[in-house]
């Protein structure tokens, strides 16, 4: 944590000493090398990216991740699969349609679908011409297999009764209650499909050792702490990629990792950190960025502290200046928001049918006086070394400068996790990851039922049965316009109680050497078809 | 005879040692903030799930009984699978020391090379130019911290000049930069080690009796001073291959390079308890091992010690 913001400080001073360094230190002679050094290497740079000849016949990528990815079994009640296995997982193995960028679906191992009127039954008519990477025909069965264990190791797919074979090519999937993200949550990792009479054979661990999927990508290696490898899958139903092989490294420290992609080691960097993309300016490095799943709020303690207090909250709630904090965390580049739905999710309430509240210090300070508040501790509880540390600390200053005794507690994710489940925060800052895209992600919010997995629920206050019964009512509705109206009122709810600050909706930034083409930033972390990608 | 009951002595002192340094640690671990069963299984679980992985795990059984257990399982040579992936906490470790290995011998040797010659150029020449400048330099390289100096080396070897590969541990090519980065502290110790023990024996009275005997200074220095000079370096090089098993986290974190040391940082961010107890153990193991055969060896190169 401490260190952390230490090797920063450092990295910036040494960097501005490189830029202006030899010039003021080292005397004339050494000045006039180091701008021929300049000359030459930004020549060599041109030279690269013009000369399409020396990259064309490229036919690999190295792509960079930040911890090691070592499960790749995606339905395993035993093990999660982490966020940096999905890269993994999503080329390896296949679902029944396909999320784009832009939210919408597109067909995949599965040509089209129908829902029933009631929105209980999915019916999928499946590819016939699709192969695991054994050689061994995908089945229907192999599609109810995978679709009937996700339900024991994710919450989201419990609505699923049972998956049914109905034909050789066809699957229903009939549901206990309609559930609206369903499709949402099948294009995820808990929809991906995996050979029946493989899992069965070699077991969870067995199948995540040596993966076999229908994806354009073969799992070929893992080398513990170093990389993993994938090779395209010469009898992939689809059009065969354009990059043969992938090389998943894996590089810890995100200072290594910006050199790394600099010097042309990594071919791409999935969560780039967008300071330092800023700060590189190089024409051979090309990056975007979008939303993410996750949003970035203040989870305030209702219940216990000062923020018990409503009309303290409501001093949170037009104290801060979201502003800054973006510019402060991101550069600027993360889409302000007050609702805790970001736009590109379903169920996100048309613009204006919702209440905002505007930054305002004067009201804030009103609101502070009027509540009983004599200064006792204000404790935000946050995860070190992350970008939610820096927010807090922003946050931390804002609300001194109001008058509120604020402290930032920043733990290890364990120590967090474990403070957030029991409620021992006044205010806790965490870029909520969501799984799926769909304003139903709040339900597991705020629901007092919802005590399960690592961010489990406790009660601090914000148990409301109206928000609740909105809530699933969300989840069972099916026209999208009803279900707009409904997380207008849900946000209006959260809104007029301030349960929560929302401050912004994070950023997923993707880093690529510029002669690449195809990569698109992904919503949701890691869902990259690396199948779509080729180098120019 | 006295040297092998010396031998199953230290042996025998290393059980005590293992047991303070495991349970310590598995204590410590055990009662840390956070479920792991529920960091295992991640935030999307279900309640029925944790309890069973909860069970699996034997969290529900008092901390004491399952280190007991699990060092007995130790005993017969089963050091357990990891709790996230269901990897050989054996297999893993094996597959990374060669790196490890590789990085800690090129820096111990990168400061045997630089660092005595070094130190006793400093030593001959006291107080003149050479000495200073040294000191200077020496103390300038300790100072730089492993992440600062590996980063402006990646910066200026691989972004500048081109001329080596940023991460990774392919080939011997990839280990120059952390080698030099991880050798840095340690040669600025060689080179103050070196000079103060070879100063030492320079102002003791055979060195002033050989000189009186006409002998040249390089026969001094060669033949009579640096056999006893060496002797403290003996044991530093001995401390500094005992902790290259433990891998150089930064050095290894900087580089990409997977080694011991980041197998068991990422072990114990995650709590994963059979990996960090199995590098632990293993560590601890080579570290006795490795002091007591530079104890033996001390005894070889300096008759006056005595071991027993």
């Amino acid at each position: 944590m401490k260190k952390d913001g230490k090797r920063l400080l450092a990295i910036v001073a040494a960097m501005s000493l490189m830029m202006t360094g030899c010039g003021s230190g080292a005397g004339d002679e050494e000045g006039s090398t180091s701008s021929s050094q300049n000359a030459v290497q930004s020549e060599s740079q041109t030279g690269e990216s013009s000369d399409g000849e020396s990259t064309s016949g490229k036919t690999s990528v190295t792509i960079a991740c930040a911890a090691e990815p070592d499960y790749f079994y995606p339905h395993s009640a035993e093990t999660t699969t982490s966020m940096d296995e999905v890269p993994i997982l999503q080329n390896v193995y296949e679902t029944l349609i396909r999320m784009e960028a832009d939210g919408s679906y597109t067909p995949l191992l599965a040509t089209d679908w129908e829902i029933s009127e009631d929105g209980k039954v999915y019916t999928f008519h499946l590819r016939d011409d699709v192969y695991f990477h054994d050689g061994n025909k995908m089945t229907a069965e192999d599609v109810a297999y995978s679709l009937n264990i996700a339900p024991s190791h994710s919450a989201y797919m419990s609505s699923l009764d049972t998956c049914n074979v109905v034909d050789e090519t066809t699957v229903e999937m009939i549901l206990t209650d309609a559930y609206a993200p369903i499709l949402n949550v099948i294009c995820s990792r808990d929809g991906l499909i995996v050979e029946k009479a493989y899992a069965e054979s070699v077991g969870d661990d067995g199948y995540s050792e040596a993966p076999i999927g229908t994806g354009p990508y073969k799992f070929v290696e893992r080398v513990s702490g170093d990389h993993v490898t994938m090779v395209a899958n010469e009898n992939y139903w689809g059009e065969a990629p354009a990059i043969k092989e992938v090389n998943y490294k894996i590089i810890t420290d995100a200072n290594s990792q910006m050199v790394a992609l600099e010097s042309g080691d990594i071919d791409v960097l999935f969560q780039a950190n967008i300071s330092s993309l800023i700060k590189m300016n190089s024409d051979a490095i090309a990056w975007e960025t979008c939303d993410a799943s996750s949003i970035m709020a203040m989870q305030l303690n209702c219940k216990e502290g000062p923020a018990a207090d409503l009309e303290f909250r409501k001093a949170l709630q037009c104290g801060i200046n979201k502003e800054e904090i973006n510019i402060g965390v991101y550069e600027g580049t993360a889409s302000m928001g007050d609702i805790p739905i970001p736009p590109a999710f379903s169920g996100y309430p048309e613009d204006g049918s919702f209440d905002t509240v505007a930054f305002d210090a004067d009201a804030a300070k009103a609101h502070l006086e009027a509540s009983g508040y004599n200064g006792e501790e204000f404790e935000i509880i946050t995860v070190s070394g992350t970008k939610n540390e820096s927010a807090a600390q922003i946050v931390q200053g804002q609300l001194i400068n109001l008058g509120i005794n604020c402290v930032v507690t920043a733990v290890d994710a364990s120590s967090y996790f474990a403070k957030y489940k029991a409620g021992e925060y006044d205010a806790s800052m965490r870029a909520g990851g969501i799984s799926i895209l769909d304003a139903d992600g709040l339900y597991s919010i705020y629901n007092a039922e919802y005590t399960t997995g690592i961010t489990g629920n406790s009660d601090i206050g914000i148990w409301n049965d109206e928000l609740i019964n909105l809530l699933k009512e969300g989840r069972v509705t099916v026209d999208e316009a009803a279900r707009k109206s409904l997380y207008a009122q849900v946000c209006n709810i959260i809104t007029e109680n301030v349960y929560s600050v929302t401050l912004y909706y994070d950023v997923n930034a993707v880093a690529y050497n510029s002669d690449l083409q195809g990569v698109v930033p992904s919503q949701l972390v890691g869902l990259y078809y690396i199948n779509d990608w080729s180098w120019k | 005879m006295r040297m092998l009951k010396y031998v199953v002595k230290r042996l025998l002192m290393l059980i005590p040692v293992i047991i303070g340094v495991t349970l310590l640690i598995y204590v410590v671990m055990s009662l840390a903030p956070g479920n792991p069963a529920e960091l295992i299984l991640g935030s999307d679980a279900t309640q029925e799930a944790i309890a069973a992985k909860e069970a699996e795990l034997g969290l529900n059984e008092p901390v004491l009984l399952r280190y007991g257990k699990y060092m007995l399982n130790v005993l017969r040579g089963d050091f357990g699978r990891s709790w996230y992936n269901g990897y050989n906490v054996i297999d893993e470790f094996m597959s990374r020391v060669p790196n490890t290995i590789i990085l800690g011998l090129l820096s111990v040797s990168l400061s045997i090379v630089v660092g005595i010659p070094f130190g006793i150029l400093a030593a001959v020449r006291q107080n003149g130019v050479i000495d200073y400048a040294t000191l200077v330099v020496a103390m300038l390289f300790a100072s730089m911290p492993a992440f600062w100096f590996g980063l402006m080396a990646q910066i200026f070897f691989c972004i500048q000049l081109g001329l080596l590969p940023a991460v990774g541990a392919d080939s011997l090519v990839h280990f120059i930069m952390p080698a030099i980065t991880l050798s840095g502290g340690s040669i600025a110790g060689m080179v103050r080690l070196t000079r103060t023990s070879m100063l030492e024996v320079i102002k003791l009275d055979y060195v002033r009796t050989a000189r009186a005997k006409g002998a040249s200074e390089r026969r001094i220095i060669s033949r009579h001073v640096l056999r006893n000079g060496l002797l403290p370096v003996v044991t530093s090089v001995g401390s500094h291959l005992a902790v290259i098993v433990g891998g150089a986290i930064v050095t290894e974190s900087v580089f990409s390079i997977p080694g011991t040391g980041s197998l068991m940082i990422n072990a114990v961010k995650i709590r994963d308890v059979p990996v960090v107890m199995g590098v632990i153990i293993i560590i601890a193991v080579f570290v006795g091992c490795v002091n007591l055969l530079v104890d033996l060896l001390y005894a070889v190169i300096d008759p006056r010690v005595k071991l027993g």
